[in-house]
């Protein structure tokens, strides 16, 4: 049986960019075809893209980021969940290859 | 301070911010600095300095961001380009764009308008044109005017230049047999190189900087070219090149007998954009010769796009070297009748008839004022001691 590919971390598929005062976003797992515009990221949305490059995962990132934004641990993973949604990274799934990629 | 100095000094901070050492002050931008800077291409590396007023900062974080976003674009769509060519056999190397502005300390800064691709096999190019224009490219008809490249412009109207040759043939057929030797090596001298997460082929350092200088000779010997280009070789240069691949480049512009230009340029950079003397391969050279050079370079604006009348540098000021320049322009434009010698007086007429309607239609100028401007810029490029050294 064919073995399932690994899926790819949030480091493997994403750079995260920091030019003209803006923070962006790069899918780098796009070919190109159609051309996808990065995601613009606010600071927050920003630090949160750190700690997936940092390699943490998504329980770990949710109690840094309540202990860091002063809310509860469920709070915390809800907003981790509306980033995820919002970029169209499955953290948790065991898959992440949502389509038109290579 | 001068406007131009004022740029200049931003330039240097915006390559050489992160050195260790730096102390550099900020001057104030001002619109005249800000209009300078357009003109050459660059107001995106003013990013970060300071402002004589909000609405010029404002103004400058718009085009900055605005090439950030133009970069990546770029970047996705050279990924495309060249992984649709790799797939049908068609290897490319990636020139200029993403290539060159991955020596920048902020990439999306470096200002670039097309994907420049080098077919390594120049057999290739009608495969490869047939295969583009199947995905969505056209051939851009009144663009097809140089000898070295065809030119597609996709969905979207970004210019694919597909390269034949690194640069258009030179008006010497020694210089033109090293351009063909050095198009044998460069397969031997290809990177994969991780550009914000995407591998790119491009070419080894040293390959990448003799690149970069014959690309600036070419565009110096028509209508010049402006301060970006100083700017690509001052961020090269920023980066420690190995011994080898020093010795690459150093190699190749003394095959090329262009050695003289490669030190005016680098100089340049020493002197009016900070680099560091130690960086620079080549000796230093006269300073009263790189203000020369930058004088041009300034008026230049980018790809002399400042002055009509300003059109081509001779090799020297004598009748001569008008002549060689009048012979070469005329086998550029008829790089295959121009073979057969018959033909010669009747190509001579045309270009001489074209050259002079241009004038007075396209470019407003009289022939007068071109050769004036050419005689000029040919004793400054007689001084850089150009295919002489």
């Amino acid at each position: 049986m064919e073995k399932e590919a690994e899926p790819m971390t949030f480091s493997e598929r994403y750079v995260l960019r920091n030019a003209a005062g803006t923070y962006f976003l790069l899918d780098t797992t796009q070919s190109g075809e159609p051309y996808r515009k990065p995601f613009v990221l606010n600071e927050q949305a920003a630090s949160l893209s750190r700690l997936f490059s940092d390699g943490f995962d998504e329980e770990n990132i949710a109690k840094i980021w309540a202990d860091e934004n002063g809310i509860s641990v469920s709070e915390a993973t809800r907003d981790i969940a509306d980033f995820c949604a919002a970029i169209g990274f499955a953290a948790t799934a065991a898959t992440l290859n949502n389509g038109d990629d290579e | 301070m001068r406007t131009e100095e004022i740029l200049l000094n931003t330039m240097r901070n915006a390559i050489f911010q992160q050195s260790e050492n730096a102390n550099y002050t900020n001057y104030e931008v001002d619109e005249a600095v800000y209009a300078l800077a357009k003109a050459h291409t660059v107001t995106p590396l003013l990013f970060g300095t300071s402002f004589s007023s909000d609405a010029l900062k404002q103004k400058v974080q718009s085009d900055a961001k605005q090439n950030a976003l133009q970069c990546y674009r770029f970047l996705f769509r050279t990924k495309f380009f060249v992984r649709l060519l790799a797939e049908n056999d068609i290897p490319v190397v990636v020139l200029k764009g993403v290539s060159a502005a991955r020596y920048y300390p902020v990439p999306e800064y470096r200002k670039s308008g097309d994907i420049d691709l080098l077919l390594l096999n120049p057999t290739q190019s009608e495969k490869a044109v047939s295969l583009l224009q199947k995905n969505g490219c056209f051939l851009s008809e009144d663009e097809q005017n140089e000898n070295h490249q065809i030119v597609l412009r996709d969905k979207d109207g970004i210019a694919i230049e597909l390269h034949v040759l690194l640069v258009e043939p030179f008006d010497a057929a020694e210089t033109n047999a090293v351009l063909e030797n050095l198009a044998r090596e460069i397969p031997r001298h290809i990177e994969h190189v991780d550009i914000f997460g995407v591998p790119f082929p491009v070419l080894s350092d040293g390959y990448q900087a003799a690149a970069l200088m014959l690309h600036a000779l070419q565009h110096f010997l028509r209508a010049g070219f402006g301060l970006k280009l100083l700017v690509d070789f001052a961020a090269l240069f920023s980066h420690s090149l190995s011994k080898e691949e020093t010795e690459h480049f150093v190699r190749i512009v003394n095959d090329f007998r262009i050695t003289g230009f490669a030190e005016t340029v680098l100089s340049s950079c020493v002197y009016f954009l900070g680099l560091p003397e130690k960086q620079n391969p080549l000796r230093l050279c006269d300073r009263a010769l790189c203000d020369r050079f930058l004088s041009d370079l300034l008026s230049a604006e980018e790809f002399g796009h400042s002055e009509a009348s300003r059109m081509v540098a001779l090799r020297g000021t004598g009748l001569g070297d008008y002549l060689r320049e009048f012979h070469h322009q005329t086998v550029l434009q008829n790089p295959a009748l121009s073979k057969k010698k018959l033909f010669l007086p009747v190509l001579y007429t045309r270009t001489l008839a074209k050259f002079l309607r241009n004038n007075l239609t396209g470019r407003k100028t009289s022939a007068i004022s071109v050769f004036v401007s050419a005689k000029e810029r040919g004793a400054l490029s007689y001084d850089m001691e150009i295919f002489r050294r």
